[in-house]
């Protein structure tokens, strides 16, 4: 008896087949780069490198790991000034945003134009929004300084990125100013999500402009806050070339971030082992904080 | 009333909005376009310039370094971009729409690699690199960009593709076409606003970027943020120059965010609202 092959079967062996010859470009890289590497780093964190050119290692079992949690008197420091960082970050930039918004959120002429108005401050390098906000806050000539001093509002020049008060928060400001227009083109897109004829039933109930907001709007945006919120968590823990660019880290350390500290341990001290650890530890820290990403997308639900 | 008032704090909104963007971009532009003691009378007496000079930018231009910069960002932006649409549009389309084994898996694997902070593998990277000889080349840079971007592409193009209505690629399936050409011939077209959403979203990461490259390159390959970045260490009392520079080093990307801002939009905000 001849057995012939279903046409369905075949169909599907193909098609598989189809399927990953398609994905593979995109996995090499992936594998490459992302996962290999930060399998490497792994063992990295283990040894203590005693030349870089050529690479000579030594394995030193946990002492890195052991440092950061048990020795570096800098490791709580910046983990603190991180969270700051992040902290007023989200919390400042998502009542900015959506306060802006809710005022945006209504049908005007050069809706569309305003819109790509606001992805410019997203689209400017970090580097070059670093380095206009360093010049802009310099001590010296900044604008900043002389506005703030003819309007009577400073007695005399602030070093805003050379003092320890107001070196961190100077930071905070300029990241906000990047990020706020991007949150709220995020949130604008959700709002206008939100059903006409439930803000017209709230009306008709006789809601005034905060309880419906309360009631109707908020609980509707919970998906898209929590997105924005997250996301805007994340991107501002990984903060780097703004405080590159703006202060390395100085002064006495009080700008020195998560990412920046690792790459002055690892480039600038040319310490790979203990900086693998402690990149290590923030990627972690990422992870968890994206899973409560991947939560929010249910990513399960798209197949 | 209740509309007025609405409409009165729109206005003021959009006002306030435009000062927000615009006062920081006008003040980096009105110092690359003047003098360096107008610069300084400007900050200090708030004494406005009295004419457009042209001298920093033309410095700027001149300087070797920073078209070096320059022409390296185009080069390794560009062909991330490329990268970044050829990878990313097969996968996203393999994603979309082929049945294959492990599919679910295999897309959690890339959109958990998303979540990998750049700095968890730049060792790595770095000594990867100059184990392959390719240490302060563009390529360097460019693969670890596109590694780097790579899933978001996927996830940006999935969406899109799933998009599109399966009647289309049916029927070109029906009239004789094999599933690649379908897919080029049929799906492709229909999908290009995100593959010009993924292009111009690659290549302004790309040219943003500023650890991969610090890392990868030293002379020949930098690229204009690290030009910049070294540029504000040594250089910052040279206001007029740095600006100009600055100001020539975020043109193509805000042009490019000018021009296609509306396919950007649509595809970086399709994340946040849940259909």
């Amino acid at each position: 008896m001849i057995r012939r092959k279903s046409p369905r079967r075949y169909f599907r062996v193909s098609e598989g087949f189809f399927g990953y010859s398609l994905i593979l470009p995109a996995l090499i890289f992936v594998g490459l780069l992302k996962i290999y590497s930060t399998a490497w780093s792994l063992f990295l964190s283990f040894e203590e490198v005693e030349s870089v050119s050529p690479l000579v290692t030594k394995q030193v079992g946990a002492a890195n790991w052991y440092e950061i949690f048990f020795k570096d008197a800098l490791f709580m420091p910046v983990l603190k000034t991180t969270m700051y960082y992040s902290t007023v970050c989200v919390v400042v930039g998502l009542l900015l945003s959506l306060g802006i918004a809710l005022a945006l959120n209504e049908q005007f002429r050069g809706q569309g134009a305003l819109r790509v108005f606001l992805i410019i401050p997203w689209a400017i390098p970090s580097v070059t929004n670093g380095y206009v906000w360093r010049w802009m806050l310099s001590a010296q000539y900044g604008i900043i300084n002389g506005v703030l001093y003819h309007l009577g509002l400073i007695r005399e020049y602030v070093n805003w990125l050379g003092t320890v008060d107001t070196a961190l928060n100077s930071l905070v400001f300029v990241q906000i100013w990047k990020d706020v227009p991007f949150m709220t083109l995020l949130l604008l897109a959700g709002l206008q999500t939100v059903p006409g004829e439930l803000q017209d039933a709230a009306r008709v109930d006789g809601a005034n402009v905060w309880q419906s907001f309360r009631n109707v709007t908020l609980p509707w945006m919970k998906t898209t806050i929590s997105f924005v919120m997250i996301i805007e968590f994340i991107e501002t823990f990984k903060a780097f070339d703004v405080v590159y660019v703006m202060t390395r880290g100085g002064p006495f350390d009080t700008t020195l971030v998560f990412y920046m500290y690792v790459y002055r341990v690892s480039f600038s001290y040319i310490n790979f082992g203990y900086g693998s650890a402690l990149a290590y530890t923030l990627a972690i820290i990422i992870l968890c904080l994206s899973l409560v990403y991947v939560k929010i997308l249910r990513t399960g639900e798209l197949f | 009333m209740r509309f007025r008032a609405r409409r009165l704090v729109l206005w003021i909104t959009i006002i306030l909005l435009l000062l927000y963007v615009g006062g920081p971009l006008g003040y980096l532009v009105t110092s690359s376009l003047i003098t360096d003691k107008e610069i300084m009378l400007l900050g200090d007496k708030l004494q406005p310039p009295s004419g457009i000079y042209w001298g920093n930018i033309q410095k700027a231009l001149s300087s070797e370094w920073f078209t070096l910069g320059l022409f390296n960002s185009v080069v390794i932006s560009l062909f991330s971009a490329m990268l970044c649409v050829l990878a990313g549009s097969v996968a996203g389309y393999a994603f979309a729409r082929v049945r294959f084994p492990r599919k679910r898996e295999w897309f959690a694997v890339l959109l958990v690699t998303q979540t990998l902070p750049g700095m968890a593998m730049i060792i790595p990277i770095f000594l990867f690199f100059r184990g392959l000889g390719l240490f302060d080349t563009q390529l360097a840079v460019v693969l670890a960009e596109v590694g780097f971007i790579i899933p978001y592409a996927v996830w940006l193009l999935f969406s899109f593709f799933r998009l599109v209505p399966p009647d289309i690629e049916e029927a070109a399936l029906v009239d004789g076409c094999g599933r690649l050409e379908a897919f080029v011939r049929v799906i492709l077209p229909v999908a290009k606003p995100g593959l010009m959403a993924v292009a111009v979203y690659a290549f302004m990461l790309s040219w943003g970027d500023l650890l991969f490259p610090l890392v990868l390159t030293t002379t020949r390959a930098k690229t204009i943020s690290v030009v910049i970045s070294e540029g504000v260490g040594q250089q910052m009392v040279l206001y007029g120059y740095m600006s100009a520079q600055a100001l020539l080093s975020l043109l193509p990307p805000v042009i490019l965010a000018i021009v296609f801002g509306r396919y950007l939009i649509t595809g970086l905000t399709a994340g946040a609202v849940k259909g």
